[in-house]
């Protein structure tokens, strides 16, 4: 399997505190790949570090073979997108202006939108469900609305890796189940997706493997079954939880501990 | 806002309405005037060389008037544009950057002093090192990695620093007459320029305006905010510097020139944006030929409005622009609150 993005003991310290510490993970071609925690364990901070965002004080993140710091900003934006948790939306565009954005990284400053570019942002409109918000004033969206938008977005870009920050969140029950079936799709055989994720029952149902963090560190990685053991969430979270179902597995927090 | 959408006038359209006022303006700033001036014979005499009096009016009154009012104008209006795209604000302008008090205070320096009088060229170049010297500051106090908000904190504090500059001057000047002197050209005006004046500001007009082709993508994508900005190939820290920069030449050489001219930065942008869906790339040409739309016919209005004392057209624009910036204050907090 080919690696589209390592990185290798990345740390990032502010105001004396190791944010993220020495955290080694790796994300394949036809992956996808979920990293789960509790708040404040550094999951976006790690993110943000994959994508290029900020500079981490040691280690280093390779996107597709290639240390990200070297690679030009315009061509890691053509292989790397990234959604924010809650982005913000600063001018009335309409939903189908923002979702072209998503094509800026394949033109130069005065190219207008082919065809080709049209599909693929049809393509994204289509696959997040978003053609009845198309022509709507993209301010006025609610959160799970303005989610799938944003990730309509870095769709539409058509990256190698794409890296989602609780894409599910603000979702109702329908759009959380087809927003998982739209990351799995994605990672197809070229593609590879690592998705911060906080339902843990989705989680374990559609990703291949998992990375559990807490205060900075990869606590537990590996096939979702052993990840979210009993153990593992007790130590973590600190809550008894009640798991079951085989085919659509199920993980409900009991009590704390 | 719901108003997306409502206009449904094309691009083309569009640019053809504002080409179509901007060129009937300037014809009619060139004619309109204390007594009028036969274009069409003028401009024949002119080309033809003929010595007659319509001629010396065009080409040394009418003409320089008409043409800095265009790039004074279409530059107040573009950077407006850009600046409220940069800061994703409605309400920015193009004087936060302190470029426009920077020139105003060494150009009324340069009048104090009397300094005007040793030569014609005197007080447009201080107003530009004035504009240039305030944009080194703020490059200076914010650092290279500037926040937004660092960058507008730095421009205040040039602002502040600059109107106390010419609050001490006013303070100190020796005559009524002086203190009457330096006020006035405050106020802005374009009246008893030369052609001579128009070249002068020509070049850092023009170089802000190249700097500032081609940043409307980006300003596009800034409205996602700057972290996704650059997650899509934008260097956000670039980005400001070339705006700010861009802004502070243009701006700079048109405040050296004209004197402050406000609210054309503000109310233009604001006005022409439904008519390009909001989007901040395509409002900065539209808002160049709006602006110079607005300036010229400012300037027309100054010299039709029958006033004892000649009316400045700074006065004429913050008149009609101040209550309309109330106005987005009132509206902004209904939509906000």
């Amino acid at each position: 399997m080919t690696v589209l993005l390592q990185s290798s003991g990345v740390t990032y310290v502010r105001s004396n505190r190791a944010l993220v510490n020495e955290v080694s993970l790796s994300l394949c071609a036809g992956e996808l790949v979920g990293l789960v925690g509790p708040n404040g364990a550094g999951k976006s901070t790690l993110l943000n570090l994959l994508a290029g965002l900020d500079d981490c004080n040691a280690g280093s993140v390779a996107l597709d073979q290639r240390d990200i710091k070297k690679i030009p900003i315009a061509q890691r934006s053509r292989l790397l997108a990234w959604v924010a948790q809650s982005g913000p939306v600063n001018w009335p565009l309409t939903v189908e202006r923002v979702v072209s954005l998503g094509r800026r990284p394949h033109l130069s400053a005065w190219q207008r939108l082919s065809a080709e570019d049209q599909l693929a942002i049809d393509n994204a409109i289509a696959l997040t469900d978003c053609e009845n918000l198309r022509h709507q004033d993209a301010t006025t969206l609610s959160g799970g609305e303005r989610t799938r938008m944003l990730l309509a977005r870095a769709i539409a870009s058509d990256p190698k890796v794409l890296l989602a920050d609780e894409p599910i969140a603000a979702l109702d029950l329908k759009h959380q189940l087809q927003t998982m079936h739209l990351l799995r799709n994605f990672a197809s055989n070229e593609k590879g997706c690592l998705v911060v994720l906080h339902d843990l029952s989705l989680a374990s149902r559609f990703c291949d493997r998992l990375y559990l963090m807490d205060e900075g560190k990869i606590v537990s990685e590996g096939i979702p079954a052993a990840v979210l053991s009993q153990d593992n969430l007790r130590k973590v979270y600190g809550v008894e939880v009640a798991t079951g179902g085989d085919e659509i597995p199920y993980i409900v927090p009991v009590r704390e501990l | 806002m719901d108003n997306t959408g409502i206009y449904t006038v094309s691009q083309k359209q569009l640019y053809l309405v504002l080409s179509i006022a901007t060129v009937i303006l300037f014809i009619a700033s060139v004619a309109i005037g204390r007594d009028a001036l036969p274009v069409v014979t003028a401009v024949k005499d002119l080309l033809s060389g003929t010595d007659s009096v319509y001629a010396v009016i065009l080409s040394q009154i009418r003409l320089p008037r008409a043409l800095i009012a265009l790039f004074a104008g279409a530059t107040l209006g573009l950077c407006g544009a850009a600046m409220q795209g940069l800061l994703r604000n409605p309400l920015a302008s193009p004087g936060l950057v302190g470029s426009a008090s920077g020139a105003a205070l060494f150009a009324v320096t340069v009048l104090y002093f009397g300094n005007s009088l040793i030569s014609p060229y005197v007080l447009p170049i201080a107003g530009m090192t004035g504009a240039l010297l305030a944009t080194v500051l703020v490059y200076v106090l914010a650092g290279r990695d500037a926040s937004i908000t660092t960058l507008i904190l730095a421009g205040v504090a040039i602002n502040a620093l600059a109107t106390a500059g010419m609050s001490l001057l006013l303070n100190l000047a020796p005559s009524p007459f002086a203190v009457r002197e330096l006020v006035l050209w405050t106020l802005g005006d374009i009246t008893d320029r030369s052609m001579r004046d128009f070249w002068l500001m020509i070049p850092t007009t023009l170089i802000g305006w190249l700097m500032l082709a081609g940043v409307g993508g980006q300003l596009d994508a800034l409205t996602l905010g700057e972290r996704t900005a650059q997650s899509m190939g934008i260097n956000p820290g670039q980005l400001r510097w070339r705006v700010f920069i861009a802004v502070s030449l243009a701006v700079g050489a048109a405040v050296a020139t004209v004197g402050m001219i406000g609210f054309i930065g503000l109310v233009i942008p604001h006005l022409l944006r439904p008519f390009v869906s909001h989007e901040p790339g395509r409002l900065l040409p539209v808002s160049a030929l709006g602006g110079a739309c607005m300036l010229l016919a400012a300037d027309i209005g100054v010299r039709l409005i029958p006033t004892d004392t000649p009316l400045r057209v700074g006065v004429l624009t913050a008149i009609v622009g101040a209550p309309f910036f109330l106005h987005l204050i009132v509206r902004s907090r209904r939509e906000y609150l």
